[in-house]
């Protein structure tokens, strides 16, 4: 069966940028040729070099050096974030439906509230009230987000749990427990694991978003929002430099995507054959 | 109708409320005493008397529940109170970047229904075509774009190559015309992808074949028959998207320099000041449940038969 997820060439794409984005931020340091912080003012907008393989950026900092160490933002602060969602949400989700018709409805109605303030916004206002850090910005992640999870486990817990291997498993005499833990999350994992593959896309997008508009991280961090945020002054001397770090978060963003795809169209292949 | 109409109000009432006391314990737990900064505002070295009386003066010394009503209500009357950010009632602010916004979010509304329904129509007439393909491919790449790269990627193209727009908006309506599409196109990228889908599973449905059987062509069966019935997920999605447009417009906004809710929210969170953010994120909130109910409804009036009890 899984053989034939790698053949398929989206499936490969996505799983190369994927690990292309993981060894960069392992290896930054070994790859980075320059100091990615180091301010040096007698060469600004240096055109690329050996020394300098895309150049420098305003204040004459190694662009391809920020732009390794960038990628470290993106994978620390979104795939331990998603983990943790992940978690969360296969256990608030489960909960929800295995625990009675109250206990749903209670589930039901916090997760309305939360849904109901765009991801984003309110993300901002929590790296707003807890300030700026690495940590503050996951856990802006995590609260803004974990609605949608619970809502997503949940509905396919819903589908899962009236199927009749669930009714036979609990005519031979599993426990709930036993049913949810052997049966319900091995048949709900796959589709969960196209809706978190796409999640990372997106909150590779919402971190780069927050140090695009100056929250959650210092001024002159190597990250690509925040590049592009500094980057605004050239765009009419260097378009250049704002080229390169909106095309990384692209390329991140579209490995998991590529990816979370390709497993849906291997999970659900009616509908791609339509 | 009329018993799902007011269980949708009544749960909505519920979320609402659930919204604000959200918003209002954000401003109650963020660490910043308002007392003070009003305090230090007037007079650089305030004392702790000074402050412990301007903190009586706006009953910040009141219990929490208590502060909530009051705070409440004020907000429900339309006095929101006074920013710290900008020196001016709330209100005042709103009432000027309330407009920008709306204008922003109706343009990119108008861009993504005038992309999504030609070309998923298109793609789904002539399915696995070159073009579908190629639309299939370009309508991922755009989602994922970040909205903040696109906007400087057209700004480049359009603004610094090409000169036919400035930098800083343009007045009027051709000041929005690159932000809202910026805006719209990753969205309207999320809604060609789904409704492509939504026509193509209605293509088995039995009501095609009989209008096949009685002689339609593929595009009059299309437009006629499965367009209508292929919506309610799309209007769901479109109806969910608004809401994003709103946050997304937080984004759009610093790119483009436009003065609207957002930019007004990310100077608030940026200058501490509680009450002014509060107040956008439940105004913000609001929208998006008013639009999602807006939504449902407008799927029940399209495609009656389709009525599912849904949770709610």
């Amino acid at each position: 069966m899984h053989k034939t997820l790698f053949k398929n060439p989206q499936a490969l794409i996505g799983l190369a940028l994927i690990l292309f984005v993981l060894f960069i931020a392992l290896l930054a340091p070994t790859l980075a040729p320059n100091d990615p912080n180091l301010i040096d003012t007698t060469c600004k907008y240096l055109p690329p070099s050996s020394n300098y393989p895309l150049g420098t950026d305003q204040l004459g900092r190694c662009v391809l050096s920020r732009l390794l160490y960038g990628a470290r933002y993106s994978v620390v602060i979104s795939i331990p974030t998603l983990l943790l969602l992940s978690v969360i949400g296969l256990l608030i989700g489960t909960l929800s439906v295995c625990a009675g018709k109250k206990v749903d409805f209670v589930c039901n109605m916090i997760c309305d509230v939360f849904i109901a303030f765009p991801a984003l916004i309110i993300a901002i206002a929590v790296v707003g009230v807890l300030g700026n850090g690495v940590k503050n910005i996951a856990l802006s992640i995590l609260i803004s987000t974990w609605a949608w999870f619970v809502r997503v486990v949940r509905s396919y817990a819903l589908t899962e749990m009236s199927r009749e291997y669930i009714l036979a498993a609990r005519i031979s005499g599993c426990s709930t427990p036993k049913i949810v833990f052997q049966h319900l999350l091995p048949n709900i994992a796959p589709q969960f694991l196209v809706y978190v593959s796409t999640s990372v896309a997106s909150s590779i997008i919402m971190v780069s978003s927050f140090a695009f508009l100056g929250l959650g991280l210092p001024a002159g961090t190597p990250e690509w929002g925040a590049m592009l945020n500094d980057a605004r002054t050239g765009l009419y001397g260097h378009p250049e430099s704002l080229l390169y770090p909106g095309f990384c978060i692209f390329l991140t963003s579209a490995g998991f995507n590529l990816f979370g795809e390709a497993l849906r169209d291997h999970l659900t292949p009616e509908e791609t054959n339509l | 109708m009329k018993k799902y109409l007011g269980k949708r109000l009544a749960c909505m009432a519920v979320v609402l409320l659930g919204v604000s006391i959200l918003s209002f314990l954000l401003i109650a737990l963020s660490g910043k005493d308002p007392a003070e900064i009003m305090a230090r505002k007037g007079t650089l070295n305030a004392t702790a008397e000074q402050i412990e009386l301007i903190r009586t003066e706006m009953g910040l010394d009141r219990p929490l529940p208590v502060r909530y009503v009051s705070w409440l209500g004020n907000l429900l009357t339309g006095d929101m109170g006074e920013s710290i950010y900008s020196h001016k009632p709330i209100q005042q602010d709103l009432k000027e970047s309330l407009p920008v916004s709306f204008a922003l979010v109706a343009l990119s509304s108008l861009w993504i229904i005038l992309l999504t329904i030609p070309i998923s129509l298109l793609c789904a007439r002539w399915r696995n075509s070159t073009a579908d393909h190629v639309i299939r491919w370009i309508s991922l790449a755009g989602i994922c774009m970040p909205t903040f790269w696109l906007g400087f990627l057209l700004l480049l193209l359009f603004a610094v190559r090409l000169g036919w727009f400035h930098v800083l908006p343009d007045p009027g309506l051709k000041g929005y015309l690159l932000p809202s599409f910026t805006l719209a196109l990753p969205c309207a990228c999320g809604m060609i992808r789904l409704m492509r889908s939504s026509l193509l599973s209605q293509s088995s449905a039995d009501y095609v074949l009989y209008a096949k059987a009685r002689g339609l062509s593929s595009s009059q069966i299309l437009v006629r028959h499965m367009l209508r019935n292929a919506m309610p997920p799309v209007v769901t999605l479109f109806c969910q998207y608004l809401g994003y447009l709103v946050a997304g417009s937080v984004v759009v906004e610093s790119v483009f320099s436009l003065k609207g809710l957002g930019s007004y929210l990310v100077n608030c969170v940026i200058a501490a000041d509680a009450t002014a953010t509060a107040t956008c994120i439940v105004i913000i909130a609001g929208i998006f449940v008013l639009s999602n109910l807006a939504g449902d409804l407008f799927n029940r009036l399209l495609c009656p038969w389709m009525v599912r009890e849904t949770h709610a």
